[in-house]
């Protein structure tokens, strides 16, 4: 049995029965009354207008996809010292929320930019530093993929979630290592109040999704590797069951 | 100042087609791996 393989199997039940979909319907609900108060309540901004609104998807969006991947480190290094699967499991599912998190952080980013910059894209640091991001963790998931090995899988993933994670402080203080297009960082004490609590509620209702998607997802990975633990077991059982026979 | 509705609704929009598309990605892996671990159990006798 692989190091570290621990036994999944009768945790699996739990949970599999353990649904999380209460927090799913709160955290849309959340969602969807939080935009409403942006959109009905958020004044214009001075310069940009009523396009400022975009903030309230884009930032909420970025912050957790930061978070996702802090959970991805914690639990690669977890791995790396105890090796067990679980944390393994818990890295991969988080990467997989963070990868989607950055993908719309930098599509929001762009449909933002168009009519702010005049372009789609510009090799702006901030912009540049979060797509690498982006392609590493689509590099992290694709290697799961293609490595059929669990143990090795868990491995090379592990490393590669911490240098992912490593790029996360680049990519928050790019705005003001080289400042160039991009703002600075947009949080509550950088905006004006009259945003903050619209930010505030955004952020809170991702963060119930994201707690939501990563359990979910964790849950998912769980169950498939209980299913691949009984297949293995049963294999290994057959075969000192031919040994004994052939003996 | 120029009229950025669209740019807006579409912020919104691939905002929310994201997460329902999510969602739904979450709930076809979840019954997936489900029917995955009851066929191991019935393939092996195993138990939960």
């Amino acid at each position: 049995m692989a190091v570290g393989t621990m036994d999944l199997t009768t945790d699996v039940a739990a949970s599999a029965r353990g649904r999380t979909n209460w927090l799913g319907v709160a955290g849309i609900l959340a969602l969807a009354a939080a935009q409403l108060f942006v959109v009905v309540t958020s004044p214009p901004d001075r310069d940009m207008g009523h396009l400022q609104k975009i903030m309230y998807v884009h930032v909420p969006a970025a912050w957790n996809a930061f978070l996702a991947y802090f959970v991805v480190a914690i639990a690669s290094l977890r791995y790396l010292w105890k090796g067990r699967q679980t944390d393994d499991l818990l890295a991969a599912s988080a990467a997989e929320v963070g990868a989607l998190l950055t993908g719309l952080t930098l599509a929001l980013g762009m449909i933002w930019g168009r009519p702010t910059w005049g372009v789609w894209w510009t090799w702006d640091p901030r912009l540049t530093s979060t797509a690498v991001l982006f392609f590493i963790f689509i590099a992290y998931l694709l290697l799961r993929a293609f490595v059929d090995d669990p143990e090795r899988r868990a491995q090379w993933s592990a490393v590669v979630g911490l240098l992912g994670a490593l790029n996360v402080p680049i990519v928050y203080m790019s705005v003001r290592w080289w400042r160039t297009l991009h703002q600075i960082q947009s949080s509550p004490s950088t905006v004006d109040p009259a945003y903050a609590w619209g930010l505030r509620a955004n952020a809170i209702a991702v963060l119930v999704m994201l707690i939501f998607c990563i359990r979910h997802r964790y849950e998912s990975a769980r169950l498939e590797r209980g299913a691949d633990d009984l297949v293995d077991r049963a294999a290994l059982a057959a075969g000192r069951g031919r040994e004994v026979t052939d003996g | 100042m120029a009229d950025n509705s669209t740019y807006i609704f579409a912020a919104y929009a691939i905002t929310w087609l994201t997460l329902i598309a999510y969602l739904v990605h979450l709930r076809r892996t979840r019954r997936d791996a489900e029917r995955r671990y009851r066929d191991a159990q019935r393939a092996t006798g195993g138990s939960i």
